[in-house]
């Protein structure tokens, strides 16, 4: 076999291995994005259904949904965690490594608006959580009762109610969004 | 003729992938190591490590073995609470690793997956940083290696590698491509609309924006180029980086990322960081006019022309 034809076959082989994986490793990414919009600009047909999951890519953090900032909710909120105990007393929860950061919480908790937007996407994980506040301040879960979850929020008024409100924001307003 | 259009795209091809590689992989591998120090630091600092991915911490044990994706399973192997803490160190010890470019590939290969790891032992945790910094980690376990400012080569005496090849910052390209992309149809199928400002005066008066008191942000003409500004010059990168104004259009996009890292609260600052780093990934040793040797036998070429 000749030596010089071989060493280019293979080459050639590694190279093109390299070119489908490093192509194949974007389709998982590319094809979630355009089955999403499809789905979201109101098309129906196959290419819906590139909408898929592809768990193996997205465990390792490589099929993301991209969309930075396209939307943004028309209201400012911060969550606020209540129970109710055996003997009818209600007790705030505080979240006291938070509350320990004191001025420094926006930079060391830097990352808790996006967490604060994760929560109110994913309910059980803000049930979770709502059960890490009861048991780090002091109660004994099978103790409580009841656990309320309100969102404390405060709308951004539409430009043209702004001068007749006088200000940008709605009155500030709690809404309970979990209670079980 | 068809063979030969055949095998000129074939050369482009090649080329384009498997061309001399003179990326600036030295930023994209310091900033990289960077933006997942940075991050760690502060969450080891705050406690704020232990309320995400402890044992006892917002998702129990207990609880994530049956929600998470299989990297985070590392934090779930030992019960001792200190677990998570080797982790921990693990991660700091990786990423410096990468940073001051020690044992380079493999550092890149560890901090993805303890990077990875972490991230999913709690989702909650996720920002858009991550999704980034996960393909340039991954790209940084490919590329060329050691780099020129590099432990490996500066101090262990590796030589630089002889021959390169593109495709692994053609991963990162095409990667932070189809992220500008997408994000731009989103945003036209989302609450961007063209000839509209709605959206900016929102974010203007949102939590996420440092200066909601100044009026000027909101002034007519500034809303109307923050918004056709953006969908801009995100919507044309994924096409116009490919040609000439390469250069120019990643310095204003990183430029484009400075200004949000500014303008926005702190939640953001890592996700733009890592855009940036990523960016870095379009760079080129030859770029600023000061050119550099990636090889000895580029060096000896030269030092023959001279």
């Amino acid at each position: 076999v000749d030596a010089n034809k071989v060493q280019p076959c293979k080459e050639i082989a590694r190279k093109i291995t390299i070119v489908l994986i490093v192509i194949g490793s974007l389709l998982p990414p590319l094809s979630m994005n355009i089955g999403a919009y499809a789905q979201q600009a109101g098309l129906s047909g196959p290419i819906v259904k590139l909408n898929r999951q592809f768990p193996s890519f997205y465990a390792l953090l490589l099929c993301q949904m991209w969309g930075l900032f396209s939307y943004i909710s028309p209201f400012n909120f911060t969550y606020r965690f209540q129970v109710e105990l055996a003997d009818g007393q209600l007790a705030d929860l505080h979240d006291f490594k938070k509350e320990a950061a004191g001025k420094w919480e926006s930079i060391l908790f830097h990352n808790e608006p996006k967490a604060d937007l994760n929560f109110y996407a994913n309910p059980r994980a803000l049930r979770n959580y709502t059960e890490y506040l009861i048991r780090t301040n002091g109660f004994d879960p099978a103790s409580v009762t009841r656990r309320t979850i309100y969102i404390h929020y405060w709308n951004v008024l539409p430009r043209d109610q702004v001068a007749a409100a006088g200000t940008y924001y709605g009155p500030v307003t709690d809404r309970v969004i979990d209670s079980y | 003729v068809l063979s030969t259009v055949i095998k000129r795209a074939g050369a482009r091809l090649d080329e384009f992938f498997f061309g001399p590689d003179n990326t600036r992989w030295d930023l994209v591998r310091i900033g990289a190591a960077i933006t997942v120090l940075v991050p760690l630091i502060l969450l080891g600092a705050s406690g704020n490590y232990e309320r995400l991915y402890g044992h006892w911490g917002m998702l129990p044990r207990n609880v994530a073995v049956d929600t998470i994706y299989w990297p985070g399973f590392l934090f779930l192997m030992k019960a001792d609470p200190n677990w998570i803490w080797e982790i921990y160190w693990a991660t700091m010890a990786a990423a410096l690793c990468l940073g001051f470019g020690l044992w380079t590939r493999i550092a890149a290969a560890v901090t993805f997956f303890l990077y990875v790891a972490t991230v999913q032992r709690n989702l909650i945790s996720f920002n858009g940083e991550h999704g980034i910094l996960a393909f340039v980690l991954v790209a940084l376990v490919f590329a060329p290696s050691p780099q020129r400012w590099s432990v490996d080569h500066l101090l262990l005496k590796k030589p630089l590698p002889s021959k390169t090849e593109r495709w692994a910052a053609r991963f990162i390209q095409f990667n932070v491509c189809l992220m500008y992309f997408f994000t731009t149809i989103g945003k036209l199928l989302g609450a961007w609309k063209l000839g509209t400002t709605e959206i900016w005066y929102q974010i203007t008066l949102s939590d996420w924006f440092r200066f909601p008191t100044v009026e000027w942000f909101r002034a007519p003409w500034v809303s109307w180029l923050a918004v056709h500004g953006s969908l801009l010059i995100e919507g044309s990168f994924a096409f116009l980086v490919w040609t000439r104004l390469r250069l120019p259009l990643v310095l204003a996009m990183i430029a484009f990322h400075v200004i949000i890292a500014i303008l926005f609260s702190n939640g953001v600052l890592f996700f733009n960081i890592a855009a940036i780093v990523a960016l870095c990934g379009f760079l080129k040793t030859t770029d600023f006019g000061v050119p550099k040797q990636s090889a000895p036998a580029t060096n000896a070429a030269s030092a023959g022309k001279n």
